[in-house]
């Protein structure tokens, strides 16, 4: 089996050569011109593959890879028993812009304490005191 | 480099059970809960019966259904790809959402003494906000709840169709039908009876499949493994793990704070015992995400390949059940565990929608009274009304799961409206109500422009500041109050 024959591709089953992540997961999928193929998936830091690893070995047509650091990462796919490699593909990993996540948080943060408080507070407040309220007459709300 | 040896793996990862063993356990499940329905409603007599169990709910069974209400399919299938794809970050994000329930025990002590005799969410929305404020409530609720509802069956039916071949839409209507057929024989009984039962075989599931994990798991190499190929994963400062956190717990904060499944267990539980009920229920809801994401987790250093990250939880579990020689068995615990989590929320949803639309729109948008020989057939009515359109929209298997995370922002903006309803002596409230709006639109916004997990923040948070602006700028007595 040639290179030709297995490649990534997209989850629309078009080929696929670069993919972007905003979180370090990247999900490969690909395609065989045979069933039951055993393939050996490759990731690398370089393009030409010069210190790579294997991710995975099998016969599924796809892989889930999460908690890749930021950067690129290449990854190739070949048949087992074989050294006709797909052509690369390139895996962008870039996180949150860091003056927003600063900004976000600070503001999570505001919201979910001033919630906790608030209820804590307003707990503390009204604990003890009496409500004249239509509804502890017993009639349902209208 | 040979990373990982996977053959062992491979093949107990697509273990699954044939049509037959997957409709024996159906049929035996769905027979119990029937029967328990039946024999549990017995007692729903009256409305009050039925609706709200008489007002009589003690604390171990309130406790439960609070619990296993809120693990759904979401909890097992979700928590999982939480872990897999944020990490340690992710695993705790997903756990945040019982807050929710541990801040809903103040919650109880003061609708119990505003609404001695309510009855739904809406009773609290037309006694705070008027007529426009419980229209924006009975919007988004509705959107949210039905959402919900959809995602579940849509959930029950692919579940069935993965693991046992049956055919989406016979597994959909199967789930769906049973959780009917219970919660209208007994209401309220039924629903919180059948959720004490399945949240100890959810517990026991989890438990099981996890000490499976626990047992193959070499600690320092999974640790070793992490940090070498998914270092991200443990990263202190992952940005979209980080903003999990605070997204996931607003987003638990805004539907267990307005939605009426937990407001008409507030009105069942006996005087005291709601507050100890939701408390105590949250701490027991707390680690079951961080064990479903822990499962997750071990996924690549136990080598095991995760295909399609929305099966992680049960992949895992196969993986490893059949690794410890259960492999026959993985795909029946499997089916037990994740039919158990369904059931206990679509009955929840399908009870206390109802309860809403028997109150909220006939008794009170169209004014009709009823004694309690008319409310069962109007009940039975609507229960079977709110499945019918659960169906109908589950039938085409859209993926109504986005609708229910896009209602984030929607339930995040009714977070502080609720707050203040329940604790200020005065508001603005059409500036509170613009707030929901407002909140609800910019949090939709940012859920398309920035990220999932930054939508329900920014509604939460604008909804706050409206709120807050509320409280100062030209308040009124909400006249409640001594």
């Amino acid at each position: 089996m040639g290179a030709g024959d297995i490649e990534f591709v997209d989850a629309a089953g078009s080929p696929v050569r670069e993919v972007a992540s905003d979180n370090g997961t990247v999900k490969l999928s690909w395609t065989t011109s045979e069933d039951d193929v055993s393939v050996i998936v490759e990731q690398s830091s370089s393009a030409d593959f010069s210190l790579a690893v294997e991710r995975y070995r099998g016969k599924d047509t796809g892989s889930v890879l999460t908690g890749l650091p930021e950067g690129g990462h290449y990854f190739r796919i070949a048949a087992e028993g074989t050294a006709d490699w797909s052509p690369p593909l390139l895996a962008t990993v870039t996180f949150f812009d860091r003056d927003s996540l600063k900004l976000l948080l600070s503001l999570g943060g505001l919201v979910v304490l001033a919630t906790i408080g608030t209820i804590i507070g307003g707990h503390v407040m009204t604990i003890g005191r009496p409500v004249s309220d239509t509804t502890t007459t017993g009639k349902s709300i209208p | 480099m040979k990373l990982l040896d996977f053959s062992s793996y491979v093949a107990a990862a697509t273990v699954s059970i044939s049509p037959t063993t997957g409709w024996i356990i159906v049929g035996l499940l769905g027979a119990l809960w029937i029967a328990l329905g039946f024999w549990l409603g017995r007692k729903a007599q009256t409305s009050e019966g039925f609706m709200l169990a008489g007002r009589n709910v003690g604390l171990s069974l309130g406790s439960a259904t609070a619990m296993a209400t809120w693990v759904t399919s979401n909890t097992t299938m979700l928590a999982p790809v939480m872990a897999l794809t944020l990490g340690v970050w992710g695993m705790l994000a997903y756990s945040t959402a019982s807050f929710g329930l541990m801040l809903f025990a103040f919650f109880a002590i003061r609708i119990r003494k505003l609404l001695p005799q309510g009855y739904t969410a809406g009773d609290f929305f037309k006694l705070r906000y008027g007529r426009f404020g419980w229209s924006i409530f009975l919007a988004i609720t509705m959107l949210y709840s039905l959402s919900w509802l959809v995602s579940m069956a849509i959930a029950g039916g692919d579940l069935m169709e993965a693991l046992a071949g049956i055919p989406y839409v016979q597994g959909m209507t199967v789930i769906l039908a049973v959780c009917v057929l219970y919660t209208l024989f007994g209401g309220l009984y039924a629903v919180i009876g059948t959720d004490f039962i399945q949240s100890l075989i959810i517990l026991i599931g989890i438990v099981f499949i996890g000490s499976l994990v626990i047992a193959q798991l070499d600690f320092d190499q999974a640790y070793v493994h992490i940090s070498t190929y998914q270092p991200s994963l443990l990263k202190i400062m992952m940005p979209a793990a980080l903003l999990a956190v605070f997204n996931n717990m607003l987003f638990g904060f805004g539907e267990v704070f307005h939605n009426n499944v937990w407001w008409s267990r507030a009105f069942a539980m006996r005087e005291g015992v709601a507050p100890k009920a939701f408390l105590l229920s949250g701490i027991l809801w707390f680690p079951i995400p961080i064990a479903a994401g822990f499962i997750a987790l071990a996924a690549a250093p136990l080598g095991i390949n995760i295909v399609d990250e929305n099966q992680t939880g049960p992949t895992v579990a196969a993986a490893v059940m059949g690794n410890a020689g259960f492999g026959a068995a993985a795909g029946i615990v499997i089916l037990i565990v994740l039919f158990c989590s369904m059931a206990s929320s679509i009955d929840s949803l399908l009870a206390a929608t109802s309860d809403l639309l028997i109150k909220d729109v006939h008794g009170g948008l169209l004014g009709r009274k009823l004694n309690d020989q008319s409310f069962r057939r109007v009940a039975g009515m609507v229960i079977l009304l709110v499945a019918l359109v659960a169906w109908l929209l589950a039938l085409p298997h859209w993926p109504i799961i986005n609708a229910l995370f896009i209602s984030g922002p929607l339930v995040g903006s009714l977070i502080w409206p609720v707050i203040a309803g329940l604790y200020w002596k005065k508001l603005n409230r059409p500036l509170a109500l613009t707030g929901i709006l407002a909140g609800c639109i910019l949090g939709v916004i940012a859920y398309f422009q920035i990220g999932w997990h930054t939508a329900s923040l920014i509604g939460a948070g604008v909804s706050m500041g409206f709120t807050i602006l509320a409280r100062f700028v030209k308040p009124s007595p909400f006249g409640c109050e001594s």
